[in-house]
This record gives C-alpha cells, structure tokens and sequence, in this order.
C-alpha cells in the first residue's frame, strides 16, 4: 500500500480524504447499480450517468478556467455519428473499435478549432463557439449520404465483452459507470494539480498569468481537447444506448443543456456539474405533469441560480454545511469524537 | 442577371430588417455592456404584438407596428429592471446565462399561447403592387421595410448622434461611473438604452412578421444574425450593424438561391468564424482587451 502509508491515515490528511471520498463513491455507484432494478430508473440512471461523463469534464473549461463554451452539443454529435457512421451507415465496426475513433476524431476536431477558438475570448468564444455547436449540427442535418441527413442512423449495436452483451439498460449501465468513474477520476486529477492551479490563474487575470510566464494557451488547449474528447465518449454511449440518433439530439439547445447543468449545480466544482444533472433529472420528471411549460421553469430557475445562488445547488450544501459546523456545533462533536477514535488506537 | 438583381435586392431587404435587430441588441451592448439573448424573443413577441393589433383588431399596419414598438420597449426595461441592473458587475458568463433563462420563459410562454404554429399574416402596405423594370419584378413590401429601416437608422442616428439623451448614452458608454459624476443620471440612461434596444427588436419583429408569418420559433434565426451581424460590424458599432445586415442578408440570399437553403444556413457562422479569425473586433470596432 504505497497509496496511503499506514502512519498517514487520519482523517485530517489531505490524501486519506480523498481516497476514502473515492471509496464511498464507487461504493455508492455499486450499491445504486445493485438496487436499482425498475427498467425505467435504471433508464434515467443510463442518461444521467452519459450526460455526466461530458458535463464533468465540460466544468473544466466552463466552471474551473471560466470560458463560456456554447457549442459543447456538437462535440458529443461527432462522438455519437462517429459510431453511427463506423458500425452502422457507412462500415460495420464493433462497438470497441468505434468507441476509441469517436474519441480520436472529436479531440482532433478539438485540437485543430482550438487553435482559431482560443484567438477569441469572453464574448467572442462564447459566440465563436456556439457557431462551431451550429455548423456541426447543419453538417449533420445535411450531409445526406455521409450521416443519413435529418433520419439519422438507426441500429447501433450495444457492446459487448465475449458472450457477455451489455443489452440491457442495466447491464448497459455498468459501461456507463465505468466510463464515469474514469471521467470523474481524470477531471479530479487534472484539478487538483499544477493545472488546476493554471485553469484557476486564466479565470482570474489571464493576462497576469501570461506575464507571469504561464503558456495561457497550452493549458486552455489541453482543458479543451479534454472536455471535447470526453463530448466524444458521452456521444459514443449515447448513440449506443438511444440505437438510433438522429440530428436533433445535437442542436443548439442540447449544447446550451450543458451550461445548464455546470451553472445550476455549481460552477468552477468538480461534483457540482453532475448534481446538476441529477437535479435535472429529476426536476424532469416532477415538472413533466406541466406539460411544456418546464421550459418555463427552467429558465426561471436559471435566471434565480445566477441571480442568487450564483455557487449553485453544490455551493449552497456548501453554505449550509459550514452553517451547520459553525452554529450548531457539529464541529466540536466531530472533533470530540475524532479525538476519542485516536486516543482509542 | 434579372435573377441575380432581384435577389440583391431582396438580400438587402432582408439584410436592413436584420440590421435594426442588430442595432438594438448593439446599442445595449455598447452602452451598457450586456449582450442580451432573450433580445430573440423580443423580436419574436413583437411580431406577435403587430399580429394582435393590425390583424386581429383589424387597424392599419402602423398601429401595430408602433404598438410592438412601445410594447417590447416596455418590456425591454422591465427586464433590465428585473434581471440585467443585478449583473452589472458580474463575469459576462452570468449575463449571457440570465438572458437564457429569460430566453427560455419568453419564448415557452409564447409557444404555449399560439403553439398551434397556424399561418398568421400581418397585412402590409405594398403588398399589393410590385415595381417592375425590365424583367426585374420587386414587391411593394420589401420596398417598404426598406423604407421604413432608413427612417429607423436615420432616427436613430439623430438620437445618438444629435441629442442631448445621445450625448448622455455615449457618455455613459465611454465610461459608466465617470458620466455618473458629470450628474448623468444612470438608472435613466440604462432605461432609455433598454427601450430603445426593445423597440428596435419589436420593429423587426414586426417587420419579419409582415414579410414572413409570424411564428414562436421565429425570433431564433434572426437572434443568431444578429449575432453575427453585430461581432461582424464591431460589437456596438450602429453603422457596422447597417453594413454587416446588409452584407449578410445579401450573401444569405445569394446562397439560399444559388446552392441551397441548407447551405444558406451555413454562412452566418462562416461569415462569423472567418471575422473572428481575421478581425475579431469587427468592421468598425476598436481592439478591446475584455471584449
């Protein structure tokens, strides 16, 4: 155990913490797997747990570095037509083959448009980019014979490992979980090291960080081809789980779903994002009795979260926690306790 | 030739329409700094407006050209009152996401009262002549919308440019808290910049409705043309707006006749990402380190 030497366990070391908040993740993730057996839970389990493996990298670039990206949509499009071109419309792939091209051709798509993106900044990237999300769309919509045009690709195959076929929503789930922890797990790494620190320089004073000595474009470049290649993978599963896409999966609004979810989770946090996309999910499925009116209530919601709570549903646990350590004295309980657990060992 | 002039010139009506929803979502961006999507649905509602007055009240279409006008000019400054004076001071990501927000309540309000997508006509004057020179056929109605954006733009170049309230809002614009000093009252100026804005849009909109039908998805194309057309002119530029509308309109319809509605689409963002390459602070605009 190099991980975690024995004299540094205690719960007030950075590195315990973290490998016991990842422990109870995968826990948690393994006991929803197990318990969760209604087809159409494990359904909205499958979507949300798609949608997170792009929304968690995609807080990267939005939340941590603070560039405004609106065309994040197209990148999960080319992931997902990527498999629908490779296994279905145009070759006849296996899932495992196509999976890795989608991811290699939505981060090479991502390398080559960083290069004019990231000429642009504030306002500019964020229209810039929402004409890249726009012009992938209409190049879905209309390159007939490439992507199948507005029909779209129906029949992408579901993995499989030997006999063992993920058909299923919850055999399905495990490849979404496991693609998870990894996006979750590559996220976190990147933050927590010199290039969290760098994202966190460009989102202050950018041009600080340059005089500084910081090469500003490297690290947004890294930052972008990482949240595009993640797109890529989230597009992947997503054309396998839904078998057939077609383009108004990947319009403007889906890009625009994405900023929805960093913002009303909490920006600039690495959980913040996918709560995001779990309250959203099950927002979805109160707010479904209004009918269409949910579009009402989501925009309401995102006008009051920026308005008000501008750390989002994760910011304000967070406000609520240090409430309740201060206030109510949890602090001195877990503290009493912590102490006793040491004297006892 | 006859084909190519005819669609010159209804590029260019097309363009001018464009040009005063982008003079408006322009004007706000260049005096108070905010670039405001839910502008699309202004535009959108102010056809509606028109819609409910001239067609369905049955007047003339002036009357309910002028009532979208005040109309969205109203609202416009409700919703700076209620939503835009708060991020004032916050990164540009929170305003663009707050004018989302209002975006999506807008446009779904809007879409739950007349989304049964019926043909709604505004009857317009012109429509029932056409002026014809050789082989060159032109609809009355274009010919006024062109009419009516010159009076539009010269209007407001007198405002800007010829007024003590100009005066005010390019004060402003220069430098918020400097002008407030000079005793320029800000809260007026920022009211007065939100109508104009909105009375620009519901004009458009009302515009676009008469030419076109009105629709509740009709504000979307015209908002990302307005985009377009105000990073292309310089973000806050007025006459950059005018010359980008025009180019655009004209390209876009060039496009739409001669290789397809698709890829007609497409030319916007083209358009778009080569300025952004070339000359990202657009045709009129000055280099701006936090634009």
């Amino acid at each position: 155990m190099t991980l975690l030497p024995a004299h540094r366990i205690s719960l007030r070391d950075r590195r315990t913490r973290a490998v016991i908040g990842w422990l109870v993740l995968l826990a948690f993730l393994g006991i929803l797997w197990a318990v969760v057996d209604n087809n159409y839970h494990l359904r909205l389990l499958v979507g949300a747990g798609t949608a997170m493996i792009a929304v968690i990298p995609f807080g990267l670039l939005m939340g941590h570095m603070g560039y405004l990206a609106m065309g994040q949509g197209g990148f999960v499009g080319v992931g997902a037509y990527v498999v629908g071109v490779l296994t279905v419309q145009q070759f006849e792939f296996d899932f495992w083959a196509a999976l890795p091209c989608a991811i290699i051709i939505t981060s090479a798509l991502a390398y080559l448009l960083s290069y004019p993106l990231f000429r642009l900044r504030g306002y500019h990237f964020a229209i810039g980019t929402l004409a890249v999300g726009q012009l992938l769309y209409i190049m879905f919509d209309s390159w007939e014979w490439f992507t199948g045009g507005p029909h779209g690709t129906a029949g992408i195959p579901r993995p499989a490992l030997g006999d063992y076929a993920f058909v299923t929503n919850q055999r399905f789930l495990i490849v979404v979980l496991f693609f998870l922890v990894i996006a979750a797990f590559a996220s976190w790494w990147l933050a927590r090291g010199h290039v969290g620190r760098a994202l966190s320089a460009i989102r202050q004073d950018e041009d600080l960080a340059a005089a500084r000595g910081l090469d500003v474009f490297r690290y947004k470049q890294l930052v972008f081809v990482f949240a595009a290649g993640f797109a890529g993978l989230s597009g992947a599963l997503y054309a396998s789980m839904q078998i057939a896409i077609d383009p108004s999966s990947f319009t403007i609004w889906s890009s625009f779903q994405y900023v929805i979810y960093v913002i009303i989770g909490g920006s600039g946090t690495l959980l913040g994002p996918a709560i995001g996309v779990v309250f959203l999910v099950v927002l979805d499925q109160f707010i479904q009795d209004f009918g269409k009116w949910n579009q009402i209530v989501l925009g309401g919601l995102i006008v009051v979260t920026v308005l008000f709570f501008r750390g989002g549903l994760w910011g304000g646990a967070n406000l609520l926690w240090h409430f309740a350590l201060e206030s109510v004295g949890i602090r001195q309980i877990v503290a009493q306790a912590l102490g006793a657990a040491t004297r006892g060992k | 030739m006859t084909a190519f002039a005819q669609q010159l010139i209804y590029g260019a009506s097309y363009g001018m329409n464009l040009a005063v929803a982008a003079a408006g979502l322009a004007l706000i961006f260049g005096v108070y700094r905010v670039i405001n999507l839910a502008h699309g649905q202004l535009i959108m509602l102010g056809g509606f407006v028109a819609y409910v007055v001239a067609t369905q009240l049955g007047t003339h279409f002036f009357v309910g050209f002028f009532a979208a006008m005040i109309v969205m000019g109203l609202l416009s400054i409700v919703l700076e009152n209620a939503v835009f004076r708060f991020l004032q001071r916050r990164p540009l990501t929170d305003q663009l996401l707050a004018s989302l927000g209002l975006y999506m309540v807008l446009g779904t309000t809007a879409l739950r009262i007349w989304g049964d997508f019926e043909a709604r006509p505004i009857a317009m004057p012109g429509e029932d002549w056409a002026l014809t020179a050789g082989e060159i056929r032109i609809d009355g109605a274009r010919l006024v919308t062109i009419a009516i954006t010159l009076v539009l733009f010269a209007s407001l170049y007198f405002v800007v440019y010829r007024t003590h309230l100009g005066r005010t809002m390019r004060a402003t614009a220069q430098g918020e808290e400097t002008a407030a000093l000079m005793g320029i009252k800000k809260r007026r100026v920022a009211a007065i910049v939100f109508f104009l804005g909105g009375a620009l849009g519901g004009a458009a909109g009302a515009m676009l409705g008469a030419l076109f039908n009105v629709r509740p998805d009709m504000g979307f194309q015209p908002l990302l043309m307005a985009l377009v057309i105000i990073i292309f002119g310089g973000m806050g530029s007025i006459a950059g707006s005018i010359v980008a509308g025009l180019i655009l309109g004209i390209l876009y319809n060039l496009t739409v006749f001669y290789v397809g509605s698709k890829l007609g689409d497409l030319v916007p963002f083209l358009v778009l990402l080569a300025i952004l390459m070339i000359r990202p602070q657009g045709l009129f605009g000055l280099p701006d380190r936090n634009a």
